[in-house]
């Protein structure tokens, strides 16, 4: 899956080791998600076995995933929390 | 809530949101209290302006309010808000970039199933997640890497991988079909682990293929 870092040439395994690179991207969200079946996810494993950037690039992805979910962006501005609770407050009564 | 939302979260959420179609407003401000600091950082993220995310915050409770009668439950209170959320700040950022307010698939990106990047610079992160997330410095690497994204791909990753949304759920907020989901999802991994390893990959163990 990855291009090389100088060389140009796509990286394809074949038969050889089960999935190519280009099938592991093709199923790349599937396989992070768990969403592949049986048989490609085995494909996919005999693959990753065998490439290290591929099993990088999964595991960097991972993380990438991971980071997000675990950054909290920013506390509320308490004086803003305090304007939209009176703001929803008074359209609540207005709607009544 | 939605990350993660528990079975005890969406129990206590649908008590709340039956009391708050009933009329009470303390229930209705429980349900925002509740969630108010996760719809602001949804809205930060997916416009990079903290005055654009105070103002989506506020439209989001108050077309919650306007709309809380007709919401049948189909989905989780927490999918329904995000839902809410990530359109009324797509509106906003379209209005910011002079776009018209047409479906994101019209307005955004043209080419949808086109070309997808291969990854390009490979290496093993120096540090885990949990330490990364603990540095101030991260969390602006974290803002700079989405703000690349096309806003579509930005809704799309933060549905998904942040709020845990399903992709037929992230379709249906979006408009979306599933598979043009699964690409700008795919597209927008890509983008951000390329990003995100530059700044925290180990220079010193590049992995390539020889």
């Amino acid at each position: 899956m990855p291009t090389p870092k100088k060389s140009k040439t796509t990286h394809t395994i074949g038969g050889k080791h089960g999935a190519t690179c280009d099938e592991l991207l093709a199923l790349l969200n599937e396989y992070v998600d768990g969403g592949v079946d049986i048989k490609a996810c085995k494909e996919l494993e005999t693959h990753l076995a065998g490439c290290n950037p591929c099993r990088v690039v999964v595991d960097n992805i991972r993380k990438t995933i991971t980071l997000y979910r675990k950054d909290k962006p920013c506390e509320l501005p308490v004086q803003f929390r305090d304007r939209l609770h009176e703001t929803l407050r008074k359209r609540w009564k207005k709607k009544g | 809530m939605a990350e993660g939302a528990t079975t005890t979260d969406r129990a206590e959420d649908s008590t709340l949101v039956r009391r708050a179609k009933g009329g009470d407003l303390a229930a209705f401000e429980s349900l925002v209290s509740r969630h108010e600091q996760r719809i602001y950082g949804l809205a930060r993220r997916l416009t990079g302006s903290e005055e654009d995310a105070q103002d989506i915050t506020q439209q989001t409770f108050l077309s919650v309010m306007r709309k809380l009668d007709g919401f049948r439950e189909a989905a989780a209170f927490s999918t329904w808000l995000s839902t809410i959320a990530v359109n009324t700040a797509l509106k906003v950022v379209r209005k910011r970039r002079g776009l018209p307010s047409t479906s994101l698939d019209a307005a955004v990106e043209p080419d949808p199933d086109g070309h997808v990047p291969h990854p390009d610079y490979i290496a093993d992160w120096r540090d885990t997640p949990d330490r990364l997330a603990q540095h101030a410095e991260t969390r602006k690497l974290l803002d700079a890497a989405i703000a690349q994204l096309e806003p579509g791909q930005r809704a799309v990753f933060m549905l998904r991988d942040v709020e845990d949304l399903s992709i037929r759920e992230t379709a249906k907020a979006l408009r979306l079909s599933e598979a043009n989901v699964k690409v700008r999802l795919l597209r927008a991994r890509l983008h951000l682990r390329e990003r995100l390893t530059r700044a925290f990959g180990d220079k010193e163990i590049l992995h390539a293929h020889t």
